[in-house]
């Protein structure tokens, strides 16, 4: 099996170098083979389901939670760059 | 060092033989002496460990003196892993790119511990965002199993298994998202407990897989265990997949009548034999002192380790997909596409990137359907094997691991080999039931580790046979010198 690494990693946003790519490059085909061996399974009578929680429809009010200054700032100081009390990001429109 | 039964310490602490200030500053003292050589903590609390048993020993006092309750769990040291958040402390899941990471909040589990009296000591070490079986994908340091320094003390939670294996606390939590809590106990000799699914909160839980990931405990003994878990379990209202379900009580433990459930599928060819003999001794002990061994069929367990390894480094690249730099770890310079691949470029390590490439790849447009579906679908298939099962049989027997710790870096450039460690362990989460690994015995002057599985919510069987298990034998008490 041959895997588009760079395709893959612009996927994930991923930066990796080329050492990265190519040990990825060997080990991801591993991995996968291995992996595969699902396909012995025969699963065409199980209706599948997606997830085993005994918790259903869990629902909460929709309520706005007012914090305190020493939160919020605690908040603020957390992220990595802020101004002005909040959360500044690089530009998302050019 | 001291090897100290939850029970013995709050009966200590109640009696007034010891105040909680003396058993902090003790254990502090022991963990800056002893630890150096293990790397278990990356970090103790001393300021708010000393606080909170400041003020449990006031407690005692003030109940001395006007009468009334201690809390549960009044003045017992506990060590949590990297994962977990505790206000005002860095939580980093050992992560590069969670490296000045700040809890702003609480995790349920640490609420509960501090709200029952308990003490958090420090941080433990773990493998990157908990995914590894050695503890050694970390990015801050290596753990050394305290059996034999040469060797790996298992993982994800290595750092949490050796404080309780070397005596450091009586408790500690970790994390067990296909073995993470089991199979470093088997690999220490300790007790370690992956509850059912739903069973206790992950709110504040750097997530890895949410579908599978459950916070587990590491003690000496199953009631201990058991004890802890009635305290952080239940229904948690920032956690929408906790159930409703109190923690029973261990009730006597006793074999007699018990049905074991031994399934040939997890003896295979090529585990080691030597574990292989300790764990048919063991079911030989269970046998004379009354249980009932019924040999099973689990025809689908060769197919859950790759069900997991499809779901999740699916699931993993999700969740992982929030740390880009932006709200949390270090931001990269740049435009924001080049800032976000920078950022995770620079902050992930090898087997994090392995893991978020191959479930970027397993969700991609033309491989969903053929990988992602079909694990699920086979995950229905052995959940419902399973509930076949204990139709059957209480609990299920087998070893935890088809190995004892092996050497450290062993296993580091063969990934297939180390997913391999979790071949016993990762059915309970991709079923979502109970398991729990207690120690039983030696192989290669290591110790070994036999796993009880229970249905859904059915955790108490499996904490009830391992309390019976360790009632008529003493591997719990054997210690490791260091």
């Amino acid at each position: 099996m041959i895997i588009d690494i760079d395709h893959v990693a612009k996927l994930a946003h991923l930066q990796l170098s080329a050492d990265e790519k190519t040990k990825l490059a060997e080990q991801m085909p591993a991995i996968l083979e291995y992996v595969s061996r699902l396909q012995e399974v025969d699963t065409s009578a199980i209706s599948t389901k997606d997830y085993f929680t005994e918790a259903f429809n869990v629902l909460r009010a929709d309520d706005i939670v007012i914090i305190d200054q020493v939160e919020h700032d605690a908040l603020i100081t957390a992220f990595p760059v802020s101004a002005a009390g909040a959360l500044q990001v690089p530009g998302v429109f050019e | 060092m001291t090897f100290s039964t939850i029970q013995s310490i709050i009966d200590e602490i109640k009696s007034g033989r010891t105040s909680a200030t003396a058993i902090v500053e003790a254990t502090l003292a022991d963990i800056k002496a002893r630890d150096g050589a293990l790397g278990a903590f990356l970090e103790t609390f001393d300021a708010d460990a000393l606080a909170q048993a400041a003020a449990i020993d006031a407690l005692v006092k003030n109940a001395k003196e006007n009468g009334g309750e201690l809390p549960p769990l009044a003045g017992v040291p506990v060590a949590i892993k990297d994962n977990m958040l505790y206000t005002g402390h860095k939580a980093t899941a050992c992560s590069k790119i969670l490296a000045e990471h700040t809890a702003t909040y609480n995790s349920t589990v640490v609420e509960r511990l501090i709200a029952a009296g308990a003490i958090i000591i420090g941080r433990t070490n773990m493998d990157d965002a908990a995914m590894g079986s050695s503890t050694e994908t970390s990015a801050w340091q290596k753990t050394y199993n305290p059996w034999n320094i040469t060797k790996i003390p298992g993982g994800s939670s290595g750092g949490s298994a050796v404080a309780v294996a070397a005596g450091f606390v009586p408790v500690a939590l970790g994390s067990d998202t296909g073995g993470s809590v089991r199979q470093p106990a088997a690999m220490c000799g300790v007790v370690g407990v992956k509850p059912s699914y739903g069973r206790v909160s992950r709110y504040g839980i750097i997530a890895l897989g949410s579908s599978l990931d459950q916070v587990g405990v590491f003690s000496h003994t199953a009631s201990d265990a058991a004890l802890i878990l009635s305290v952080i379990g239940g229904r948690d209202e920032h956690d929408a997949t906790s159930v409703e379900k109190a923690w029973g009580v261990i009730g006597e433990p006793s074999m007699n009548g018990l049905r074991v459930g031994v399934p040939k599928e997890y003896f295979v060819d090529g585990m080691d034999e030597e574990v292989r003999s300790r764990i048919s001794e063991a079911i030989e002990l269970m046998k004379q002192a009354g249980a009932e061994i019924v040999d099973l069929s689990l025809p689908l367990t060769p197919f859950a380790l790759p069900t997991y390894y499809i779901i999740q480094p699916a699931e993993a690249s999700s969740n992982l997909g929030r740390y880009d730099g932006m709200r949390y770890g270090t931001r990269a310079p740049g435009s924001l596409e080049e800032s976000y691949i920078n950022a995770r470029g620079q902050g992930f390590g090898p087997e994090v990137k392995r893991r978020i490439m191959l479930g970027t790849f397993i969700l991609s447009a033309g491989y969903y359907d053929s990988y992602y579906k079909k694990a699920l679908a086979v995950r229905t298939a052995i959940r419902a094997e399973f509930d076949d099962a204990f139709k059957h049989v209480d609990v299920i027997l087998s070893p935890t691991a088809p190995g004892v710790a092996w050497n450290m870096g062993e296993k580091m450039n063969d990934p297939v080999a180390m997913y391999l460690a979790d071949i016993f362990t990762v059915a309970a989460n991709i079923a979502g039931i109970a398991g729990i690994s207690i120690p039983c015995g030696f192989a290669h002057n290591l110790p070994v580790g036999l796993q009880f599985l229970a249905g859904s919510m059915q955790d108490e069987k499996a904490l009830q046979a391992a309390a019976a298990y360790q009632s008529i034998t003493s591997w719990h008490d054997q210690h490791p010198v260091v």
